[in-house]
């Protein structure tokens, strides 16, 4: 069997195994380890066992990971999604829609201190939701917006995804975060403008409210500094090359921690579930790129990647051209599949050619920090488009009264909003590298 | 035999998070030693490719309790529970081979090492260290996934 029927044929297994409902990780694992032991042979395969675990384990950036995610589980289990919640409908509630849009805003604000987009969703859910019901707020609307904002927990750094990314194509993380930071501003704005179109046309979704007064505002105001102040230390110290992001994660979390304790949020069980929950999300995270591992390794043996990415360069295609049918076939992948494991299996094959392509006369850095960008934002959508969008699966399991096609409606007009900032972020790279730009040319 | 298997994989999470703490107070400390004192932990990066590889394998276990290893549902969805059911243990199972094999190689890996005396650069903490921690998490989460194949088969829903 040539290199290529061989790569084909690891794929193939691989796509069979995940539909049996085999864990992702394992449906990568073993097709990459029978491709191994046929390119290789059986004393390489054990060798290279040896070390896999172990050598995937100890990579200093992936200890970015667990910590961000502890920081997360600290943020959620101590009730900071509360205050977020208080202080942005004190500030924009009273507006036709206002309370849909403090939502979002509150998600982007725990986006700041979380990396995952479900843990956003979930947690700023439960605090929102009801406010949203208990002020006449439709379900296709309030639940939308859920879905949708808590896709910014991913968009605005911290992001989980982003670090998977920076690992793969081996990048350096501050720069990808300092990258993320612009459009996931766009993200967010783009929502609030997505949710005022929407009132403007069907007014009875989201009625107006009374303002809240000086004095209410000040009060939230009050709660939620703190974690604008861990977001600026964090950041502040990664990008002004203080600490790396490892770091930054250790200060960030224990921080976290610090302020959910001093607000009396932190009790015994809370800790022990902050723990129980970074164990299970940075378990399989791990599995995943254990996995892709063994499936890379069969791969980079078998040249398939190489392969593939000649045989595109010979296409001769609009490099914008390229990029966008990537795009789309991660928008179609990841209707079926999770974005992790989508990243985790594509970038080692499509980041080869994306490099080779001359796009608007990028530097290698730069394309790869805005290639990280829009992958980032194509797994957001992703995480909202039907037929499986998880974060729809989150927020209608916290609110099973609404039925999940409602909340797909409203998405929809969330989506034309996604679709607008990737078309910009593709069109713009300045708005990904300004930022990098900015702070890696002045130091 | 389910409050066992729990016990072991909580024990184990734990005493993850515990090394991951370990792992944060070193990082901050080591921050606050080279901005104030010029001295930071010695080898602190070491340290910290040490302490996430046992941490994130001690999580593992805990990982397969909960079922958390992410699978595809969305080509089965049309199936009899059972039938899921089935398809769910022969995946623990599989799982449980690749681990078992990796715990297995690991192992062998950290007694070469251990025999060669390799030494991390600038902590001189010897290399086998790490190898030999994540084994016994890894073999843990082996067992794991015998145990949730089993379940899955008898069909009695997780945690």
């Amino acid at each position: 069997m040539t290199g290529l029927a061989l790569g084909i044929a690891m794929f193939a297994g691989m796509l069979a195994l995940m539909a049996l409902r085999v864990p992702i990780a394992i449906s990568m694992f073993i097709p990459g380890a029978l491709g191994y032991l046929s390119i290789a042979g059986e004393a390489p395969f054990l060798n290279l066992l040896k070390g896999i675990a172990y050598a995937r384990l100890s990579n200093y950036d992936l200890s970015v990971i667990p910590l961000f995610l502890l920081m997360g589980a600290f943020a959620t289990q101590g009730g900071l999604s509360r205050s977020l919640f208080a202080f942005a409908n004190a500030l924009i509630g009273h507006v036709r829609g206002g309370v849909a849009m403090a939502s979002v805003l509150a998600c982007a604000a725990f986006g700041t201190v979380c990396g995952s987009s479900v843990a956003t969703c979930a947690t700023v859910t439960q605090v929102a939701l009801p406010e949203m019901r208990r002020h006449g707020y439709s379900g296709r609307l309030a639940t939308a917006s859920m879905a949708a904002g808590g896709t910014l927990g991913i968009l605005i750094p911290p992001s989980v995804v982003l670090i998977v990314y920076a690992i793969l194509a081996e990048q350096n993380i501050a720069k990808l975060f300092a990258a993320a930071m612009l459009p996931g501003i766009l993200g967010a704005a783009l929502y609030l403008g997505a949710i005022a179109i929407y009132v403007r046309l069907y007014p009875s979704h989201g009625p107006a409210q009374p303002r809240h007064s000086a004095a209410e505002l000040l009060r939230a105001a009050k709660e939620v500094w703190p974690i604008g102040a861990i977001f600026l230390v964090v950041f502040g110290g990664i990008y002004g090359g203080l600490f790396t992001p490892t770091e930054g994660a250790a200060v960030g979390a224990a921080s976290t921690f610090l302020s959910a304790l001093l607000k009396g949020e932190m009790g015994l069980e809370a800790f022990k579930r902050s723990f129980l929950s970074t164990a299970e999300t940075a378990g399989f995270v791990f599995m995943i790129f254990l996995g892709a591992d063994m499936l890379n390794s069969a791969l980079a043996l078998s040249q398939m990647p190489m392969r593939i990415a000649d045989a595109v360069g010979a296409l001769e295609l609009h490099p914008v051209a390229v990029i966008a049918s990537i795009m789309l076939l991660y928008i179609l992948l990841s209707s079926v599949m999770d974005e992790l494991a989508m990243i985790v299996l594509t970038i080692p094959i499509i980041f080869p050619l994306v490099i080779e392509l001359d796009i608007y006369g990028l530097g290698t850095t730069e394309k790869s920090i805005w290639f990280g960008i829009l992958v980032l934002s194509v797994v957001e959508i992703g995480l909202i488009a039907p037929p499986v969008g998880l974060n729809v699966y989150v927020v209608n399991s916290l609110a099973p009264d609404v039925p999940m096609l409602e909340t797909y409606k409203g998405v929809a007009a969330f989506l034309v909003a996604d679709v607008v900032r990737v078309a910009l972020v593709l069109a713009f790279p300045f708005l990904s590298l300004w930022l990098v730009r900015l702070i890696w040319a002045a130091g | 035999m389910r409050g066992a298997i729990e016990l072991a994989a909580k024990a184990f999470a734990f005493a993850g998070g515990a090394v991951l703490v370990a792992m944060l107070v070193m990082s901050v400390s080591s921050i606050v030693g080279r901005t104030i004192f010029k001295s930071p932990v010695p080898g602190d990066f070491e340290l910290v490719q040490l302490a996430c590889a046992a941490s994130i394998a001690a999580f593992l276990p805990w990982c397969q309790l909960r079922r958390a290893n992410i699978i595809v549902d969305f080509f089965t969805t049309g199936l009899p529970p059972r039938a899921r059911s089935v398809l769910d243990a022969i995946g623990a199972l599989l799982l449980a081979a690749v681990m078992a094999l990796v715990a297995w190689r690991a192992g062998l890996g950290a007694e070469a090492i251990y025999a060669s005396g390799e030494r991390a650069m600038i902590s001189r903490i010897p290399q086998w260290i790490g190898y030999a921690a994540i084994v016994p998490s890894l073999a843990l989460t082996a067992l794991v996934a015998l145990y949730t194949a089993w379940e899955s088969f008898i069909d009695r829903k997780g945690v």
